[in-house]
């Protein structure tokens, strides 16, 4: 008994932790879908930059698990102070822009309603910018056992990203964080079955260029790829995609130090850097990114509450019954910015953002045999800007 | 070959007497057979009795007490001493040989044997030679061999001297069940096998001479349990029958009972189960860890929301619609290790009853049924520890009889501590905490003929901390431990009245205190404590005619909950807050009245009568009509100082019980109940947390009115090897408790914002065969039950589930089947097999999905519009009793289970996460593979 029982102890040990921990599997669940949802997204902050909204239309049904549609041509409005009224312009399919010098105030409020082409007519409800304190300071630890990439996964090293702020005293305060990330990529473009090609317009090397982009190249394999390193300084932009809202209601006028806003997986060694922007929302908008956390990120424990219709503050003004997705609000915005300098990081690799990203090791061209005939210029790529990429120096980045 | 001539006295002995006894060897030099021995005749002092004990014997020889001449009758009496194989108790025979002389001259000798010696001895001999034959080859000193005991010609002598202090017992050892007289059977007394002992002879009877006062007498005899008596000779001779158990009846031991073969067609009440505690230990379990709740789930009508469940439904009902009692204590959390494990001590059970359908009316307060555990009490005469090692956890069981036949207590523990391994296992597992204990404290006092009293102190404790509970929200805490624990005691003072009428009152005092602890980055702990206490007081009589029973009470509960405080502990950033303590109590006084009208025909009817008050002092607020209530529909408030009565709820309770019988094999019953419920957990997760609120009925929340109406036949056949029984059930519930979306009751003063209240209905048919006696026992049971639910509270998202239509219970499982096959092989070894199959639980899945920004998220809109897949599994336990076969006194058993034997994949939860911008859908298991375990527990006595 005293031998036998701790050798088997022991392993029973391991299938309970296996049980309790890595037991996720993934699970085909074979839906019956039928939805047909208007989504709303957009938020009114007093940020020095141009602010939209944006429209689509989300369906699933047995075809199709979700089809996406900007919602084009709507007119847009939103009503300030219960007077004046802004009209926003289409300046991407579904996508709405203020005019360009619009800037949010505190203690304005601020009602979105718009009609489609169909003539539906939805309408927000009042929503006042309230003004939010300062984040104190943004800091950041290595953790070995970050967050896990999906919920059957392993744990994966990561910086936890941490604020200190000071909650106000007066009234009930209500926070919701979002964050991007900025991280230095060298490699600026990919082309499959083709050669990225760059025309000097000026002496080669310095001058001008003229960007012809990849060029396919039949010679080459149908899943050929091809990596392009960057011309420039490039930087590739991550955004938060969980939801982190608080409230004060157990900490009303405290010191909150140590909340922690983000957990950014080591893409590479090199530093990087965190905007964090703190907003300050609405007891009802606060209600509803809880709800809508706890239904789409917060499950998988022992005991999840059962997920029910959220219902945002945009309604069809007709058919109180359609459910829209989406919460308008308006709210004072305070950043700040963090340079993650992983120096304590044990792990990844130097300039490791593409094979993190793509899990495989860029192929130049030039260390294949018979590369480009159209010289050695065309090795490196242009920085284009997006939303998920720029080539502008990220305010912070030298701090 | 003779090692052993038995035969009064030695030459030695001639010394230590006053005078000199002449001596007669029975062979010149050593005897036959024993020639070729080089040992030496031994003598030893026995350490309890003080008499010496000739051993290894090779010259045997007979020693003369002769009488005084004037006296002597010239008659001759052989006392042979008692002995057995190897030894020779030299003393009993000079203590009869000396007051047999001293008695000459007195009342005749009633029975001597008259022969010349030689010829008595060598008839001795023979006997004796033929009874040693089989052992010839045993070694002498080898310890304690098996002996042979030699029946003792001093029972046939005792009356020649009737010494004042030295009685005759005599008695007949029969079988339990069947009466026949068991012959061969061992009776020792003091547990001195070679100084006092007998058998049966044929006819089962014995007889055996003891000096006065308390002794133990023992009967054993293979293949029966050994019995223990106490004997107290005073004055007179004693007749001592024994009644001895077989092992294979008990082997073959009712595996589900209600209450007796026969009782289950008589008694008139229905869905009334008890669950034999030595079926339950035999049933595999998960981790080889004896669990009730487990067990429980193998009956019908009885299921969960999965292997995480923390706790049972039983017909339709929410977990917290058992009333759970632990020796008249409630239970409010019956799981350790989040549902893994049940909080019962399962060395230390006596009874487990459930009431599923028709309810005594001695009990109320929960609307679905009453799960009544009693603890054993503790053995008043004999001491007795028993424990046992499982992979999970380590208990140990002792009954000390402190003042023999008075006062005993019974003291009963079991501890989890395992936990400590795991970051050796893995250093992903040092954030996994699990630690559980909970003991038992019984002390029984038998005060005199008429009273007793009792007294129960009950306590648990569970620490726990997983990846896989979320954290408490609005704290910035690094991870959450989970903590509860669990005080009770019940004092109960018995007393008869007369042989008909008996009087009980208890006291009962339950307090539990669950904690959510979340570290801050300081290391400080910021503590969410809530707790829960009850106080009760009750008193019944019961008086018992030969075909009527009465029992009458009262009963008075009062509660106090305090539904949270937040305590930051050194933490600046969090607040001290803290919620309202509710105060409530219950009354109730009740009649329960059980009779037979002729052969065919009893009837067992019951009222309780209660009356709930939710006492002051609170602050009561008023809602608009017909609006939601939250923060805007708010139109007044009232406040009650402390006492002030806030609301009363209450009324009958009717229970009524029939059993008509068919014939001598079936019987028919109908029952019908009503059961008001005025405590509640408020929760809106699958299972409760164990930190859920229980929330008092005020003002704003009405209690819950269950009525339930049921059917059942009850068949036996086979001379009652097998019962079936069908019952079928329709029970619907007035003002469940379902929760607006995004419901929050942490430190919510009022919590009646953010829960709705509606109805349910559950239905269902029970079937269950069981074959009850044989080396194979077993029953399979299949239930096809449903529980639907409806809440309309209003027009909007907020106000109803599933735009107020019906909807599924979280544990609506429309069929389930249950299968155990039990073979007992032999005396040491037991199969044992169960079967389970459920329908999958409702879960909502997705209707839909949205894409926000680019990255998809999953819409719901129909709660419980899908299945899980469905649940099967099987397991396979294999006992061993006493493998060693050694002393009796230590009787081991080694439990062999595999749990999950073909490694199903059983789904506990499957849940939507929106990841990278994806919404991917997983499935949680609990027990994803075949769990082996191996557990052994003694008893030693």
């Amino acid at each position: 008994m005293h031998l036998v029982s701790p050798i088997i102890r022991w392993i029973s040990l391991c299938w309970i932790l296996l049980g309790l921990l890595g037991c996720i599997n993934a699970y085909d669940p074979n839906l019956t879908l039928d939805a047909n949802l208007v989504v709303v997204s957009g938020i009114v902050t007093d940020l020095n930059e141009g602010q939209t909204i944006s429209l689509s239309r989300s369906r699933s049904n047995a075809d199709s698990s979700n089809v996406s549609v900007p919602i084009q041509r709507a007119h847009v409005t939103v009503l300030i102070n219960g007077t004046t009224r802004e009209t926003l312009i289409e300046v991407l399919p579904g996508t709405y822009q203020f005019p360009s010098d619009f800037r949010g105030k505190v203690g304005n409020t601020y009602q979105l309603r718009f009609q489609t082409t169909e003539g539906t007519v939805y309408e927000s409800s009042v929503e006042t910018m309230v003004s939010v304190p300062p984040i104190q300071r943004v800091y950041d630890q290595f953790t070995p056992q970050g967050p896990r990439k999906t919920a059957d996964g392993l744990s994966i090293p990561a910086n936890d990203v941490y604020l200190d702020m000071q909650d106000p005293a007066d009234g009930r305060n209500f926070y919701l964080w979002r964050w991007r990330l900025y991280e230095l990529q060298t490699w600026c473009a990919t082309c499959q079955q083709g050669r990225y090609v760059v025309r000097d317009i000026g002496p080669v090397g310095a001058g001008p260029i003229d960007i012809i982009g990849c060029i396919r190249d039949s010679t080459l394999g149908t899943t050929n790829l091809f990596d392009y390193p960057c011309r420039g300084l490039c930087w590739d932009i991550f955004y938060n995609t969980d939801i982190d809202a608080f409230s004060d209601v157990y900490t009303n006028g405290q010191p909150q130090v140590g909340h922690k806003v983000a957990s950014i997986p080591i893409y590479q060694r090199d530093p990087a850097l965190i905007v964090v922007e703190q907003l300050s929302i609405s007891a009802n908008a606060y209600r509803y990114y809880r709800l809508f956390a706890d239904q789409v990120q917060n499950t998988g424990t022992l005991a999840d509450s059962p997920p029910a219709p959220i219902s945002g503050n945009i309604r069809n003004v007709t058919n109180a019954a359609e459910n829209v997705i989406g919460y308008f609000f308006a709210s004072s915005v305070a950043v700040g910015r963090h340079k993650i300098k992983r120096q304590d990081v044990n792990t990844g690799l130097f300039q490791g953002l593409f094979y993190a990203i793509n899990g495989r090791a860029p192929r130049l061209e030039t260390s294949q045999p018979g590369s480009s005939p159209f010289g050695g210029s065309a090795s490196s790529a242009l920085c284009i800007p997006s939303s998920s990429r720029t080539d502008q120096l990220p305010p912070g980045w030298n701090e | 070959m003779t090692q052993l001539i038995l035969l009064l006295c030695r030459s030695f002995l001639t010394g230590t007497l006053a005078f000199a006894q002449p001596m007669l060897g029975l062979y010149d030099g050593k005897a036959p057979g024993s020639e070729h021995r080089t040992w030496d005749e031994q003598t030893e002092t026995d350490s309890l009795s003080k008499t010496r004990i000739l051993t290894q014997l090779v010259s045997p020889s007979i020693t003369a007490f002769l009488p005084d001449s004037a006296v002597a009758t010239g008659r001759e009496v052989l006392v042979s001493p008692g002995s057995d194989i190897r030894s020779l108790v030299l003393d009993e025979g000079v203590a009869l040989a000396k007051p047999l002389i001293a008695a000459l001259g007195q009342p005749p000798v009633t029975k001597a044997i008259a022969a010349s010696e030689k010829q008595l001895a060598t008839e001795r001999f023979i006997r004796t030679k033929e009874l040693s034959a089989p052992i010839d080859q045993v070694p002498p000193l080898s310890g304690p061999a098996k002996r042979n005991q030699v029946p003792l010609v001093m029972g046939g002598v005792q009356a020649v001297f009737n010494q004042p202090n030295r009685f005759l017992v005599r008695g007949t050892v029969r079988d339990s069940a069947t009466g026949q007289p068991l012959s061969g059977a061992a009776v020792i007394i003091d547990y001195r096998k070679h100084l006092t002992g007998t058998s049966t002879d044929a006819q089962g009877h014995y007889a055996i001479t003891l000096e006065g006062g308390d002794h133990i007498l023992i009967a054993r005899l293979v293949g029966y349990t050994p019995v223990r008596k106490e004997i107290h000779l005073i004055d007179d001779s004693l007749t001592v029958n024994v009644a001895m158990i077989s092992v294979a009846s008990q082997l073959e031991e009712v595996v589900v009972t209600t209450k007796g073969f026969d009782q289950s067609l008589r008694q008139p009440i229905l869905g009334a189960s008890q669950l034999n505690i030595n079926t339950l230990k035999k049933l595999p379990s998960a981790l080889g860890e004896v669990d009730l709740l487990r067990g429980l789930q193998m009956l019908p009508g009885v299921t969960s929301v999965g292997e995480a469940a923390n706790g049972v439904n039983i017909r339709g009902g929410t977990t917290d619609q058992n009333l759970i009692l632990l020796d008249e204590t409630p239970i409010f959390n019956p799981t350790h290790m989040f549902g893994l494990f049940s909080v019962f001590p399962p060395d230390a059970l006596r009874t487990v009853d459930l009431y599923k359908g028709n309810v005594p009316a001695r009990f109320g307060g929960r609307a679905a049924s009453v799960l009544d555990v009693s603890l054993r009490n503790p053995s008043l005469d004999q001491f007795s520890l028993s424990g046992g090692v499982s992979l999970v956890s380590n208990k140990l069981t002792a009954d000390l009889p402190i003042v023999p036949g008075k006062f005993g207590i019974l003291v009963t523990g079991r501890g989890a501590f395992n936990d400590f391994l795991l970051p050796i296992v893995s250093d992903r597992l040092a954030n996994i905490r699990a630690k559980f204990g909970d003991g038992v404290v019984k002390a029984f006092w038998r005060i005199d003929n008429r009273n007793t009293l009792t007294v129960t102190g009950y306590a648990s404790l569970d620490v726990f901390r997983t990846d896989l509970l979320a954290n408490l929200p609005n704290v910035n805490g690094t991870s959450t431990r989970y903590n509860h624990q669990t005080v009770n005691v019940m004092a109960r003072w018995f007393r008869t009245l007369s042989p008909r009428l008996n009087w009980q009152m208890t006291g009962v005092y339950g307090h539990y205190v669950p904690k959510i602890l979340s570290p801050e980055q300081s290391g400080n702990l910021v503590t969410l404590r809530s707790s829960v206490l009850q106080r009760q007081l009750k008193s019944n009589l019961n008086y018992q005619l030969p075909n009527q029973k009465l029992e009458i009470g009262i009963s008075s509960t009062h509660y106090q909950l305090e539904p949270g405080t937040l305590l930051p502990g050194q933490s600046n950033q969090v607040n001290y807050i803290t919620t309202p303590t509710e105060k409530a109590l219950e009354l109730a006084l009740y009649a329960d009245y059980e009779r037979s009208l002729g052969t065919r025909l009893a009837i067992s009817a019951g009222l309780r009568y209660s009356q709930f008050l939710s006492l002051g002092p609170s602050l009561v607020r008023h809602y608009a009509l017909g609006e939601p209530r939250d923060e805007f529909s708010v139109i007044d408030s009232t406040r009650y100082r402390a006492g002030q009565i806030v609301q009363h709820y209450g009324g009958p309770e009717p229970r009524l019980g029939i059993r008509y019988t068919l014939g001598a094999h079936s019987s028919v019953k109908l029952g019908y109940n009503l059961m008001r419920q005025y405590i509640q957990v408020v929760t809106n997760t699958t299972t409760p947390l164990p930190t859920s609120r229980w929330k008092t009925s005020d003002p704003n929340i009405r209690p819950q009115v269950s009525q339930l109406v049921t059917a059942g036949f009850v068949h036996s056949f086979s001379e009652n090897i097998y019962e079936l029984t069908l019952e079928g059930y329709y029970r619907t519930t007035q003002h469940i408790i379902d929760y607006r979306p995004g419901a929050d009751f942490l430190l919510q003063p009022y919590p009646e914002t953010q829960l709705l209240q509606g109805r349910s209905k559950a239905y269902g048919v029970e079937s269950m065969i069981s074959k009850k006696k044989g080396e194979l026992t077993g029953w399979l049971s299949y239930t096809y039950a449903r529980t639907l639910n409806q809440v309309n509270q209003g027009p909007t998202v907020q106000e109803n589930v599933n735009s107020g239509k019906w909807y599924r219970a979280n544990y609506d499982r429309p069929h389930s089947m249950n299968a155990n096959m039990t073979i007992d092989v032999d005396r040491h070894n037991s199969f044992s097999f169960t079967f389970v199959y459920n329908t999958g639980r409702p879960y909502s899945a997705p209707t839909g999905f949205v894409t926000i920004d680019g990255a998809q998220y999953p819409f719901y809109e129909i709660r419980n519009n899908s299945r899980l897949p469905d649940y099967h599994r099987l397991d396979f336990n294999w006992t061993i009793y006493n493998p060693g076969m050694r002393t009796r006194r230590w009787e081991g058993r080694w439990a062999f289970t595999v749990y999950n034997l073909y490694g199903r994949k059983n789904a506990y939860s499957i849940f939507f996460k929106a990841e990278n911008g994806k919404t991917n859908a997983y499935q949680l298991q609990i027990f994803a593979a075949p769990i082996a375990s191996l557990s052994y527990n003694f008893v030693f006595k």
